[in-house]
């Protein structure tokens, strides 16, 4: 990582002027990844959230033990030699779980994420386009969601689907609906006033080929950030329904419900709780992270300051 | 011990500024009292060191005592908690009383007869005996009583169900009440032992009407004084008491003079707040907890054991596979659940056997060697059974199907740890458990359409009688709670004979053919039997749970050391 230092702290001006006139450059994106490569934070995020994502898919190979196998002659042995991270009450190997966990946790997050960020930027861009009726109606909508907090709009929604994995990814979802519309739809309506919209329209271009070819593009970026900021929320609601007994069902390995497995054994084995707590921590501090650099560098502001 | 005004006394925790000690009456009286039971308790401490100590911890009287969560009324009549028991048998008593040994003996009534084959008895009530409010508990109260409960319905979530259906209640004479039953019922004596069935007040009933749990008036040794729901529950001592039932040592009032009830519903609470010294006594200790506590010093843990229904689940006789015996036994050989109450109860709670738990004075001990844990026995009689594993999945197959056994879990108590333990004790052998997670009115749902294989149940009965027929017997197979769905009708016959049957040895006789019979027909999967963990500081005594476990004789809890706080 040292290697960046120096290019980070030539890269803002070089940027800027790069963005303008370089040839070589492709445009507000490229720009953006190279000020994204140059910072070490979101390098450390990308990391971070690579390192957990390779831990996921290779955890058969990984885990040391069958994370549901229970040896109840092993029960709550403290972290040591041959169970590295201790054993929870039934004797199953914490490291195990932890590194099985990710699977569902980490994909829990993403599905969630891809409902909210796919229905939020279709409604987002009608409204925003179309206004009038449609944005009436579609905004009060969001109003609707917006009036409740995420989390407990995901556990109403939980409550009435019933509990179940599918379920909380839906709910989560749902629950992260209203920014992704509110976001999108600012965005089409600056969009919608640029000129060169004048000028597509002007050749003939129907209302869905500027809607997704000319304004959506433009209006991406603040909804990446979005989504890296959401993720960490998405998977921590759901990691928090699974704690309520709402989400994930046993003996399926979720870091949430392993909290809740360990909650009542915080004092005597702390072991069977910090780890996938830090876990979760460890994600969703990577994800927050990470948005905020990409802010940083999608944001042209930023970047020629 | 002092007899103190009944003045309000400051709190034990909420330290006390020296000199508004000394301007209260009150105060200076329960300071005095805590040197006085100090010095009779022989300890060692100067005057002066007594007197900072008293002035610390407050009362020594007094008790902080912590449980879960009641119902909001914690009416004996409506509620079903086991707080009911363990919290209002200080508030009321019984006609009939319960020893140690699970005998019945005389309580609030004297004496009484049985005739006409269980059909009409006949109690003689001590006429000595005033509610709280100062009305006389007499013959009339007591039909008030009965009559109350009957007429509650369903909102009388336990003790309704517990009284047998009645031809007639006669007052007879003052001090006296004959019941008229439609049919035998050799419980109803036991059932009147619970304070279920206890005796309040008919004039606080009337007075009070709904808001009657916040004016609550019964006859037991202590009185109720005031009732925050959720919060707390204070008990003052009722220096009237003179008639505790024979079973108790101490007649005359209780040593106590005052118990608070703090409720703590999260159950990891429990001990830290106990270790804290904000309770002394904490009831219904998570096993781990208590496991901590028991190494501490200052602390003692008991166990209280309960009586009737253990925890298991049944096995659906209707539903395939668990239809073939062979695979019922083989889940009960492949499970062990030996293993599994020490790591996840601890090594606190026995192992259960069989549809009783072993405290029962009908339990049958032969039960217990009849599934012995045996992977290789279970594999066999599987094998047997037509179920192997062709494709090396790890799960047997027979005729394209894998051989998948369902499970609805419930949400309290331990039973996903056990749930997700079978999982794995099954998987060994090549069975696969399907969890699900469903609420409880869905379980039952699941348990009366028959379309689970493996249901929990427990801890819903006291005795054989309430544990074993409704649980067990053909004509609750379709819509009451014998989930095994198993017809038989010399099950069916010995659960009727039993209930008939007055001799005590013929009835115990019977119910141990009846708990044989399931479990040789491998009905159940038993999992462990239940015990109250509780947790007390050391210097609270005289702590006894009765019988059942779950009735606390308060008229002798006490302090030992007046003031060791932590």
């Amino acid at each position: 990582m040292t290697d960046h230092v120096g290019p980070d702290s030539a890269m803002p001006d070089s940027g800027g002027r790069a963005d303008d006139a370089s040839p070589q450059s492709q445009g507000p994106w490229a720009s953006a990844l190279r000020q994204l490569l140059s910072d070490r934070i979101a390098l450390a995020c990308i990391g971070v959230l690579s390192l957990f994502a390779l831990v996921a898919a290779a955890a058969p190979y990984l885990a040391p033990y069958d994370p549901f196998l229970a040896q109840p002659g092993k029960s709550l042995l403290p972290p040591g030699p041959e169970h590295l991270f201790g054993t929870d009450l039934i004797g199953r190997d914490v490291l195990s779980r932890v590194v099985y966990g990710a699977r569902l946790s980490l994909v829990i997050g993403f599905v969630s994420v891809g409902i909210s960020a796919a229905v939020g930027v279709v409604l987002g861009l009608v409204a925003g386009y179309y206004g009038r009726l449609a944005d009436a109606v579609i905004m009060r909508f969001v109003d609707m969601l917006m009036a409740f907090p995420g989390i407990l709009l995901a556990l109403t929604i939980v409550a009435m689907l019933g509990p179940g994995l599918t379920n909380v990814m839906i709910a989560v979802g749902i629950g992260g609906i209203a920014n992704y519309v509110r976001l999108v739809r600012g965005s089409v309506l600056s969009i919608k006033q640029q000129p060169y919209i004048e000028a597509v329209r002007s050749v003939g271009a129907g209302d869905l080929r500027i809607m997704f070819r000319h304004v959506l593009p433009n209006a991406l970026p603040p909804v990446l950030v979005l989504v890296s900021m959401s993720y960490g929320w998405a998977l921590l609601s759901a990691a928090g329904l699974s704690f309520l007994g709402l989400g994930a069902e046993p003996p399926t390995v979720e870091w949430g419900s392993m909290l809740n497995d360990a909650r009542a054994l915080l004092r005597v084995a702390p072991w069977a709780a910090v780890f996938p707590g830090l876990a979760i921590m460890c994600v969703v501090l990577a994800s927050n992270l990470l948005g905020e650099s990409l802010r940083d560098s999608l944001d042209p502001q930023q970047r020629s300051r | 011990m002092v007899r103190l005004p009944m003045a309000r006394v400051p709190m034990a925790r909420v330290p006390m500024a020296s000199d508004a000690g000394r301007a209260s009456p009150p105060v200076t009286a329960a300071v005095l009292a805590v040197v006085f039971s100090a010095a009779a308790a022989c300890t060692s401490s100067g005057d002066a060191e007594g007197y900072a100590e008293a002035e610390r911890s407050g009362y020594a009287g007094r008790l902080v005592l912590s449980g879960t969560k009641p119902g909001v009324r914690l009416d004996p009549h409506m509620d079903a908690q086991w707080e009911v028991l363990y919290i209002l048998s200080a508030v009321y008593d019984t006609l009939v009383s319960q020893s140690a040994d699970g005998a019945l003996v005389p309580g609030l009534a004297r004496a009484w007869r049985i005739d006409d084959g269980g059909r009409r008895y006949t109690f003689d009530l001590r006429d000595d005996v005033t509610f709280h409010d100062g009305t006389r508990f007499d013959a009339e109260a007591v039909k008030f009583n009965i009559e109350r409960i009957l007429s509650l319905g369903s909102r009388s979530l336990k003790a309704r169900a517990l009284l047998p259906d009645f031809e007639s209640i006669d007052v007879v004479g003052e001090y006296s009440i004959r019941f008229e039953l439609e049919r035998p019922d050799n419980y109803f004596l036991f059932w009147l032992s619970m304070p279920y069935l206890a005796m309040v007040s008919p004039k606080a009933v009337r007075t009070w009407g709904e808001q009657y749990h916040h004016h609550q008036s019964g006859t037991g040794p202590f009185m109720f004084s005031e009732y925050v729901v959720g919060d707390r529950y204070t008990l003052r001592r009722n220096p009237r008491s003179d008639w505790a039932p024979a079973t108790q040592v101490e007649g005359g009032p209780a040593l106590l003079e005052e118990i608070v009830w703090r409720f703590l519903p999260e159950p990891s609470t429990r001990a830290p707040a106990l270790e804290a010294g904000d309770v002394d006594i904490a009831f219904d200790l998570l096993p781990t907890d208590a496991e901590h506590l028991a190494r501490s010093r200052g602390h003692t843990v008991s166990s209280a054991y309960l009586s009737g229904q253990p925890a298991f689940w049944f096995l659906n006789t209707t539903l395939p596979p668990t239809d073939d015996i062979r695979v019922r036994k083989a889940l009960l050989f492949a499970a062990d659940m030996q293993a599994a109450v020490e790591s996840i109860m601890r090594g606190f709670n026995p192992v259960a056997h069989g549809p009783l738990s072993a405290v029962t004075p009908e339990y049958a001990p032969e039960v217990e060697n009849l599934y012995t844990h045996d992977p290789e026995r279970a594999r066999a009689l599987l094998a047997q059974a037509g179920w192997v594993d062709r494709d090396g999945d790890g799960v047997r197959e027979k005729d394209g199907r894998d051989l998948l056994i369902r499970m609805s879990m419930v949400s309290w108590g331990k039973s996903r740890f056990f749930s997700e333990l079978l999982y794995s004790q099954l998987r060994a052998v090549g069975v696969e458990l399907q969890l699900e997670m469903m609420d409880y009115s869905v379980q039952m749902e699941y348990g009366r359409d028959g379309s689970k294989n493996m249901l929990f149940m427990g801890g819903s009965g006291h005795s054989a009688s309430d544990s074993l027929k409704g649980y067990f017997h053909s004509a609750n197979a379709d819509s009451g709670f014998a989930w095994s769905k198993y017809r038989d009708s010399t099950l069916d016959a010995l659960l009727d004979e039993a209930v008939l049957t007055q001799d005590i040895e013929l009835r115990a006789d019977l119910y141990r053919r009846a708990q044989r019979l399931i479990m040789s027909q491998a009905l159940i999967l038993p999992i462990y039997d239940y015990v109250l963990l509780i947790g007390a500081s050391k210097r609270v005594g005289g702590l006894s749970w009765g019988n059942t476990g779950l009735i606390p004789n308060y008229r002798e809890l006490h302090v030992d050391e007046p003031s060791v706080r932590h």
